[in-house]
């Protein structure tokens, strides 16, 4: 299969790779997997007490597109608020990176990563101490 | 907009449907119907009956690679309950589930970066070991979701299998690596 360039860029030089402390009470994690790849995505946020996010890092285990995906949406919410974050969509993703259909889902699961994320910031921060 | 005919392969191989399965009557049958159509016995009979046998023939191929393997075998139980599964969109919220197919993930990755290849073989032993035992538990999930017909908890069971045998592809991939690097 051909990757287009910017996939390529993101498979081979991924950004912010890695873990944060899953018990961090400002840290979210969202873990998501796609059954067609066999992908697993974890992505986590370390949010400010301003709620924007200062740090993001994720591990996936997949095909070049999904990987590509969760790296660029990394670069992206860093510096975001939660709120603008969350209103990033998998189509920015897929225009970004000219994902053909047959991988959009990729993108999907990115975005799923994320709002997931921010869940479990929310979920910590309310129901936490 | 009207569904295609769902054919049973199960009933085509004459068995009950389940998720359990005799491979070896499944085998039996498999050769018996494939002797009975295959295109020399009906080359006699013209154009038309030799179209309708390689149809049948090609039917028997698909419906004994399906009833032969866990995940199409599922897929196909749940497909004749009307419930067909999207790879796009759908995914399991199993959180923990997908914390131990990334943690399998890893220690795939370091396996494949291990430079002992000692170690790195008795490791991917140890992996193939786990992801069969994590096998055998979503494909007995399955067995009983499916008896007891809860097609929800079916489903769900059958997307981990996905996932499981994915793993599984990625492991014999990166065994092979190692053998053709030393």
């Amino acid at each position: 299969m051909s990757y287009g360039k910017k996939v390529l860029d993101h498979y081979e030089n991924p950004r912010n790779v890695g873990s944060l402390d899953k018990d961090d009470p400002n840290v979210g994690t969202g873990m998501v997997g796609a059954p067609a790849c066999g992908d697993v995505m974890k992505l986590q946020i370390k949010v400010n007490d301003d709620g924007v996010i200062e740090d993001a890092r994720f591990k996936t285990y997949g095909c070049g597109s999904a990987i590509a995906s969760s790296s660029l949406l990394t670069e992206w919410v860093r510096g975001k608020t939660l709120d603008e974050a969350s209103k990033i969509k998998n189509v920015e993703i897929v225009e970004e990176l000219s994902l053909p259909p047959v991988k959009i889902h990729c993108s999907v699961l990115a975005e799923d990563a994320i709002k997931a994320a921010i869940k479990d910031y929310h979920d910590k921060q309310s129901g936490g101490e | 907009m009207p569904a295609r005919e769902q054919q049973n392969y199960f009933q085509l191989f004459g068995l009950a449907p389940g998720f359990a399965i005799d491979r070896d009557a499944v085998e039996r049958k498999y050769r018996k119907l494939q002797a009975l159509l295959h295109p020399d016995r009906h080359a006699a009979s013209g154009g038309q009956q030799q179209r309708i046998a390689m149809r049948q023939s090609a039917l028997v191929n698909e419906a004994y690679g399906v009833l032969m393997d866990d995940c199409a075998r599922a897929g196909h139980l749940l497909q004749l309950q009307g419930i067909e599964l999207n790879d796009e969109t759908d995914t399991t919220a199993d959180a923990g589930f997908l914390a131990e197919q990334m943690e399998l993930r890893e220690r795939l990755q370091e396996l494949g970066e291990c430079a002992d290849p000692r170690e790195a073989g008795a490791e991917a032993a140890q992996l193939s070991r786990q992801a069969a035992a994590s096998a055998a538990q979503v494909c007995d999930g399955f067995s009983r979701a499916w008896q007891g017909g809860d097609w929800q908890a079916a489903r769900e069971y059958l997307l981990k299998m996905k996932f499981i045998g994915k793993l599984n592809a990625a492991i014999s991939d990166t065994v092979a690596g190692l053998r053709t690097e030393n």
